[in-house]
Parts: C-alpha cells; sequence; structure tokens
C-alpha cells in the first residue's frame, strides 16, 4: 500500500479487548469520509472479523492498523508483530469471520503468510466494481 | 475502570417457564465469554427454562456473539425449549441477514418490560 502523508496508524496489544478501539478508529475514518450508518456499520464489522482473525493465528505483541483514504474509499490494512506461537484459546471461527468481511467489505484479503489483512470499502452509492477476493 | 460499560447483562424475573436476560453494550470476541458464563448458569443441561434475549440495546455483535446465541439456541431446542430473540438491534439484525440466519431463529420485535 501507498504510504499517504494523511494515513492514521495504531498500534494496540494483540488482544481483543482492542478490537472496539480498532472499530472506533475505522468508524472516525468513515464518517469523515460521508459514510452513511450502513456503511459505518460495515467497517467496523470488516475490521473486527479481520482482525480477529489475526490474533487466532498465534500469541502476538502489537497488532497495527494503517487507515488510508483515497478517492475510491476507505483501505485499512492489519498486521500483527511479536513472539507469534500458539494461541490459548481460539476465540474465531476464521472461514465465517472472512466471509462476513468479505460480505460487507468491496474487498477483503487475509494474508496468513505476514500475517495480516487489507480490506477496501468505498461510500455507499459511489461509483466503482467491488472486488471479491481471499485466501 | 470496569468494564461493564461493554456488555452488560441484565436478568430479568421467571416469567412461568421463561427466564430473561437483556444485553446492552458490545458483543464481540472479547465479550462474548460473559454471555457464555451468564447462559452457562442459566442452568444445566435438562433443566434450562426457555430463554428470552432481548438484543435491542445491542450496538454492537460480531460472528463470536452469533456463535454463542446459535449453541444456546441449538442446546435449548435439543432440551426441547425455546430461545427467544427480542427486538434485535440494528447491527444486530443486520448480522442476521448477513449470515441468513434471520429466518433461523424466533425473533420477536416488542422490547422487554
Amino acid at each position: 500500500m501507498v504510504q499517504r502523508s494523511g494515513d492514521v496508524h495504531i498500534e494496540v496489544p494483540a488482544v481483543h479487548r482492542s478490537l472496539r478501539l480498532l472499530r472506533l478508529a475505522v468508524a472516525d475514518a468513515a464518517v469523515d469520509m460521508g459514510y452513511d450508518v450502513d456503511g459505518i456499520e460495515a467497517v467496523r464489522i470488516a475490521v473486527d472479523e479481520l482482525a480477529a482473525i489475526l490474533l487466532a493465528t498465534g500469541k502476538w505483541e502489537t497488532l497495527t492498523l494503517t487507515i488510508s483514504r483515497d478517492p475510491a474509499g476507505l483501505v485499512v490494512e492489519g498486521a500483527v508483530a511479536g513472539s507469534g506461537g500458539t494461541p490459548s484459546t481460539p476465540a474465531v471461527d476464521g472461514i465465517v469471520s472472512e466471509l462476513l468481511a468479505v460480505c460487507v467489505a468491496d474487498y477483503a484479503l487475509v494474508d496468513g503468510d505476514r500475517p495480516g489483512f487489507t480490506f477496501r470499502s468505498q461510500p455507499p452509492g459511489s461509483q466503482g466494481s467491488p472486488e471479491l477476493s481471499g485466501s | 475502570m470496569g468494564e461493564t460499560y461493554r456488555l452488560t447483562i441484565t436478568h430479568g424475573d421467571d416469567v412461568g417457564s421463561t427466564r430473561t436476560l437483556s444485553l446492552a453494550g458490545e458483543l464481540d470476541a472479547y465479550t462474548a465469554p460473559e454471555l457464555e458464563a451468564a447462559l452457562a448458569d442459566h442452568g444445566p443441561d435438562g433443566t434450562r427454562p426457555s430463554l428470552r434475549v432481548d438484543l435491542s440495546r445491542v450496538t454492537f455483535m460480531d460472528s463470536t456473539g452469533l456463535r454463542v446465541i446459535i449453541r444456546a439456541d441449538n442446546e435449548l431446542t435439543a432440551a426441547g425449549r425455546q430461545l427467544v430473540l427480542v427486538a434485535p438491534s440494528a447491527p444486530v439484525s443486520r448480522l442476521f441477514e448477513l449470515t441468513a440466519l434471520d429466518d433461523r431463529f424466533v425473533i420477536e420485535s416488542g422490547v422487554l418490560e
């Protein structure tokens, strides 16, 4: 992803308690971009589900979120870093979470190798052809 | 600082053979275990009464919360009881629609008194 000066970077502990903060951050960006209530709810679901997938991949130390705004909408990237290892209690079903994210975003991809995720969301009513993807 | 602002679970009075729970706040991977524990306190398998869960004040729900509700529904149904979801908020309704589960649950529109 191309870094822009207006990008927002957030680094939080890689724990489920942080999901709320991630939802607040993307919702705030969506409000700024004029998303309606449904659009805001969609990005909240997408970041929550995708971040939960990352948290289930290991016992990571930090989760970093990068929120970019371009003319087409929001682009959100997430990545975990730290020690990794086996998660204590996998709390999410990754397939269901990824399906939900794909349903509400215009594009959603989970990269199990980094591990990380990317999703893109256009404001409702904007022009463009949605893409669906996953791994 | 407490965490009750995230999810509040209020136990209502039993009405006949039906118990009520009212949820307020956010139901996600962090708070879903609280609901799971509350449902476990609802009674041991085989003795659980039917359950009405007021979802009108749930401001967010993800797949983790959905999974807890599905499990409760399965367990109650297997015991010959019923789970009734009452007045799901817009975010909850949307999740039900996305997952095509809105036809699976018994949903009532009125808010519990």
